[in-house]
């Protein structure tokens, strides 16, 4: 049971990680200021 | 309307008048010269947390938020111009916004100490007739410096109120706020003297008629101009930057590194020991423990220890950028730039990149010479962000204790670098051409504000912090996996069988010739594709153990690998960045290889003479 509350936890995180990745790359992680800026130009 | 009181009787009152616009929606455009305060005053204004630098430059996008306390009028900070003809990528930003989007107000803020100049800007604005009130900013530092500025004056020649604040220090702002709202409900037109075509030459001569009946200047030798004269000195200049920027790293990497890594790792280690014993006594799995003990907390808790540093850093740097001693740095670095084939104004993107290559990189609009802009974004991802900076600090700590040298050769390594691959750069068809002239104002040396250091600081700290516990968790898990499995997904006998085992030794031979040919460093420098702190984490990993690191590197290769970390390509958001300034991808990837290149010879100068020498 442990293992799977535990597994289920370290995927939940490294597949937010993964998001955050590929949104960053794609110009709008949101929180750098290089991403702000790119967003705001998007808008 | 006084600057050193402040906020006028009934500050209250004011106050509730902006707020209480609701008839329909209004827009506010923030315009004025690069580094008059605009964004120092829109963050105030929305309560925004945009970047703030004492240099020009800063803003190169258009921001837009709500007015605290009405969201019915929104605001936008405009890249900084000079005057609405459209000469660099970030002034068509402003001068298309002004000509197209009709604001219902334009707030034009003046840096009082440069009247002058800054009313050639508010000649454009009026003849445009379009509702406006001029702040004049830091009215407190032009009053200290002997500079009496005649408001109503100018209220008569431009037909728009003028309000003398200081936005860093906050005071006059209810007083602005009071006139704005006055001036969206009136709409009453800006005027100018001239008409919007007028010959720049008339208009000069007419805006320092103006200036010179507006404002009386006492000549005082002022505090800036006595300290100017030492670091921008001819002889003094160059060795005081290095002085700072040795002082900034060895503070921070060096004597703050040596207070917190050790117990940070202490720290690290207590909560997997601890991790391990809880997960050993509720039956978790050895592979879900080795996962999250060695992988994530291995990885990215190797190099989140690194925050205290990063922080104390950033500070120093917010202090330097706030104060004003950065423009004065472009200003000495134009010299010896020049000398190169290379502009000074190179060099503001570069210091915009010692935190990210990303707004580095971007901030590279400011430079009206396409050629001369395009080697700049090629150039930026030379200077160590904070991404690098775990490396050079793991490396410092780890191979060099002692060596206070070490951690701020690499920023000078970056600076140098710059100038190198300049030259280089500046000798192929495609950039040879003569440096664009460099114009920068070297505006007042200020106390940087508590506030503006923390928020840069902060910022900065927080997205390094975000994106440790995001990406390079979610990287850590994943070089993890590749470790611990073979080809054929069986739990690898030792991690040389293992898929990044069989990828690092197939790459390492390319690195045998710069000192650190083994495949954990292959495969850590692979890993820093994708964002640079992997290079820490991977190490971290991969070799287990800080005695393994030890063991694979002696000083040299160790300073070739972090040489190597700092001046390969930058990580895919920079690439990214690069991708969007350079437009073809075909040229990107040239610049990529140029910059590997461009490391791959450095590293391998470095160990094989580090070699021949040690």
């Amino acid at each position: 049971m442990m293992n799977i509350v535990i597994g289920a936890a370290v995927l939940f995180l490294v597949f937010r990680g993964i998001i955050a990745y590929f949104n960053h790359d794609s110009g709008c992680c949101g929180s750098c200021a290089g991403c702000k800026s790119a967003c705001s130009m998007r808008k | 309307m006084n600057v050193e009181t402040g906020a006028a009787p009934g500050e209250e009152i004011q106050r509730a008048r902006i707020k209480n616009i609701k008839d329909k929606k209004f827009t506010i455009a923030l315009v004025g010269n690069p580094n008059c305060g605009k964004t120092t005053l829109f963050n105030l204004m929305t309560k925004s947390r945009e970047y703030v630098g004492n240099w020009p430059g800063v803003t190169v996008e258009k921001k837009v938020a709500k007015l605290v306390g009405n969201d019915n009028v929104a605001v936008v900070d405009l890249p900084g111009v000079y005057s609405l003809s459209p000469y660099t990528p970030d002034e068509r930003v402003t001068h298309d916004y002004i000509e197209n989007e009709n604001p219902d107000l334009v707030l034009n803020i003046i840096d009082t100490s440069l009247l002058e100049r800054s009313l050639v800007l508010t000649h454009a604005i009026a003849s445009h007739g379009v509702p406006m009130v001029c702040a004049l900013n830091m009215a407190d530092i032009a009053r200290r410096n002997g500079i009496e500025v005649d408001t109503r004056y100018l209220e008569s020649v431009f037909n728009c109120p003028f309000v003398q604040i200081s936005a860093a220090k906050e005071v006059g702002i209810d007083v602005l706020l009071d006139t704005i709202a006055h001036q969206l409900v009136e709409r009453r037109p800006s005027k100018s003297v001239l008409p919007e075509d007028a010959p720049m030459d008339d208009v000069r001569k007419a805006v320092a008629e103006i200036a010179g009946k507006s404002a009386v200047i006492d000549d005082v030798d002022n505090f800036s101009d006595r300290l100017d004269r030492i670091v921008t000195d001819k002889w003094l200049a160059i060795p005081i930057f290095f002085a700072v920027s040795w002082l900034i790293y060895f503070l921070s990497i060096q004597v703050v590194g040596e207070i917190t890594s050790g117990w940070a790792e202490r720290a690290v280690e207590a909560l997997g020991t601890l991790i391990t014993n809880s997960f050993a006594a509720m039956g978790v799995s050895e592979m879900l423990t080795s996962l999250v003990v060695d992988g994530i907390l291995g990885g990215a808790g190797s190099v989140i220890i690194f925050v205290p540093q990063l922080f104390v850093l950033f500070v120093l740097l917010s202090i330097l950028e706030d104060c004003g001693y950065m423009s004065r740095v472009a200003f000495v670095m134009d010299r010896i730039f020049r000398v190169f084939g290379l502009s000074g104004k190179s060099f503001i993107p570069m210091v915009v990149g010692t935190g990210c290559s990303v707004p580095g990189i971007m901030a590279s609009r400011t430079i009206e010479n396409k050629k001369d802009r395009l080697m700049t974004v090629v150039l930026v991802p030379f200077m160590p962000c904070s991404a690098k900076l775990p490396v050079i600090a793991l490396f410092a700590g780890l191979m060099f204790s002692g060596h206070s040298w070490v951690a701020p050769s690499f920023y000078l390594m970056g600076v140098a670098s710059v100038i190198l691959g300049g030259v280089i750069l500046k000798h192929t068809g495609f950039f040879k051409q003569e440096p664009a002239p460099f114009v920068l104002e070297l505006s007042q040396y200020h106390l940087p504000t508590v506030k503006n250091v923390w928020e840069s600081s902060w910022q900065r700290t927080k997205e390094f912090i975000k994106k440790v516990t995001t990406i390079i968790l979610a990287a850590s898990a994943v070089i993890w996996f590749l470790q611990y499995f073979t080809p054929s997904l069986q739990v690898a006998d030792s991690a040389e069988y293992s898929m990044l085992g069989y990828i690092g030794k197939f790459v390492a031979p390319i690195f045998a010739p710069l000192g650190f040919g083994n495949w954990q460093s292959a495969v850590s420098i692979l890993t820093g594709f994708a964002a640079r702190e992997n290079v820490a984490a991977s190490i971290n990993i991969l070799f287990g153990s800080e005695a393994a690191i030890r063991a694979a590197f002696t000083q040299v290769s160790a300073y070739a690998f972090c040489a190597f970390v700092l001046l390969s390509s930058p990580c895919m958001g920079a690439v990214a960045a690069m991708k969007k300034e350079i437009g073809s991808m075909k040229n990107t990837l040239l610049a990529m290889c140029f910059q590997t290149g461009f490391a791959y010879i450095i590293a391998l100068v470095i160990y094989q003479a580090g070699r021949f020498i040690f």
